[in-house]
């Protein structure tokens, strides 16, 4: 394993990686910022969101203007839900919700379809970046910590993770704060999984 | 310029007993503070300086935002205690206002702004103590927290001073050499590509000084690159553990 920092070559030929991790420059991929390479496989530690297309989000929602509300993502970008994708679906200044990015405009507006209502509960900040690594793979670490702790958990792409009322609210987040800590080490689930079995 | 009262070079050894082409201690830290989104603090010789990074977020004020790119805000303090001389309140300056537009320009050249359009970084550094060259010091601080925040960089950038004492080159001047020397050159530049992204010079060179400071300077930033990336592995060597902001 290889310890990379941004300008370190990651490949001689250009490969189209994860935008915003890697760039192609002379023919060449760089990284663009701090991960590791195994294998010929970049992995990235750090990392600011970069929204994509079907992501989904937390936000809250923080202002209405003609039927249109603008979210707090904690992101780069404004998060748009237009009067017309709410329906019948009524919003208050506060509210907690998820959405799904529906289209993202050339100024990087994020226009968000799929609206639905959080309601209760709390919202906790994660860096981006660690989300892969709270979610799982399939969804591994998340199914663990909602069946060992009984919470309703929502994860958004871009950091926001919704916490319900129901279950042990507390070890849940002490799960996901553990997670934060060591996502670049390996054998979390194990951790997390002795972690919530004994408490 | 040249004071006759102090003797700058003795013997092939400056007043801190360095070679001429010697650096001072240097000592990069990353992650050094919780809430910001990237932070670092260096100990370059008798410099302090900590810098702190955060976004990018939503421009303010929104005249400021640029639709195709996010613009750099870039704010290089020096506190009241930093030096023997007072040096007033922490605002803006003439000074600070040059040395943040230097540090600003140098930093848009690596930060990936084209991926956040309407958006705006912020980077705080702060010179706890100064002791000469602490415009590179600033500068080596804020792309570590750069760095450390996960800002896309095409590059990292390094830098280091060189000037001219008793008619010798010197690399790295401390704070006497700085005031008391015949030049100052702080010289910064992107590791790999070697482009050249602040330069200024005091004092007068010869063309030939020049570009043998400016080659001196390209070799001397290995190490300081190595230090860097030394620095942000330890960050990874052990548990980190960021405190979870509550929302």
């Amino acid at each position: 394993m290889v310890f990379v920092i941004p300008g370190d070559v990651i490949s001689e030929r250009p490969e189209q990686l994860k935008k915003g991790t890697t760039y192609i420059k002379d023919g060449k991929t760089y990284a663009a910022v701090v991960g590791t390479l195994e294998g010929g496989r970049f992995t990235s530690l750090e990392g600011v969101y970069l929204p994509m297309e079907g992501d989904p989000l937390v936000g809250i929602v923080v202002d209405e203007r003609h039927g249109n509300y603008t979210l707090d993502a904690n992101i780069a970008f404004p998060v748009l839900i237009l009067a017309k994708n709410l329906g019948r679906m009524k919003l208050r200044l506060g509210d907690c919700v998820s959405v799904k990015v529906a289209r993202i405009e050339d100024d990087g507006t994020i226009i968000a379809g799929d609206v639905r209502l959080l309601k209760g509960g709390k919202v906790i900040d994660v860096p981006p970046s660690k989300v892969p690594r709270i979610i799982g793979k399939k969804a591994s670490m998340l199914s663990l910590i909602k069946e060992k702790t009984g919470v309703d958990i929502f994860v958004g792409a871009n950091g926001y993770i919704w916490i319900g009322e129901r279950g042990k609210v507390t070890m849940a987040m002490k799960a996901i704060k553990t997670i934060v800590a060591k996502a670049h080490l390996a054998g979390l689930t194990d951790e997390i999984s002795k972690m919530l079995g004994s408490g | 310029m040249e004071n006759k009262e102090i003797e700058l070079i003795v013997n092939g050894k400056r007043l801190d007993g360095r070679g001429l082409h010697d650096l001072r201690p240097i000592n990069i830290k990353v992650g050094v503070l919780e809430d910001a989104d990237g932070s670092a603090s260096v100990e370059w010789g008798g410099n302090k300086v900590v810098a702190g990074v955060y976004g990018p977020s939503e421009c303010i004020p929104k005249h400021m935002e640029n639709p195709f790119r996010a613009i750099v805000k870039c704010q290089y303090m020096m506190a009241t205690f930093c030096s023997l001389e007072e040096h007033g309140r922490m605002g803006p300056n003439r000074r600070s206002i040059e040395i943040s537009k230097v540090i600003r320009q140098a930093l848009e050249n690596i930060i990936m702004v084209e991926l956040f359009p309407r958006s705006q970084i912020e980077v705080y550094a702060v010179v706890l103590q100064a002791d000469g060259g602490t415009r590179i010091s600033a500068l080596t601080a804020s792309v570590a927290a750069l760095i450390d925040a996960g800002i896309p960089l095409r590059d990292t950038i390094v830098g280091v001073s060189v000037g001219k004492a008793a008619d010798k080159i010197i690399v790295d001047l401390g704070k006497m050499e700085d005031n008391f020397g015949q030049s100052d050159v702080p010289i910064a530049f992107t590791n790999r590509d070697k482009d050249i992204l602040l330069l200024q010079m005091d004092g007068l060179l010869t063309k030939d000084e020049l570009s043998k400071m400016i080659d001196l300077a390209f070799k001397k930033g290995e190490d300081i690159h190595r230090l860097m990336r030394k620095a942000i592995e330890e960050k990874y060597g052990e548990t980190v553990s960021k405190r979870l902001r509550m929302g």
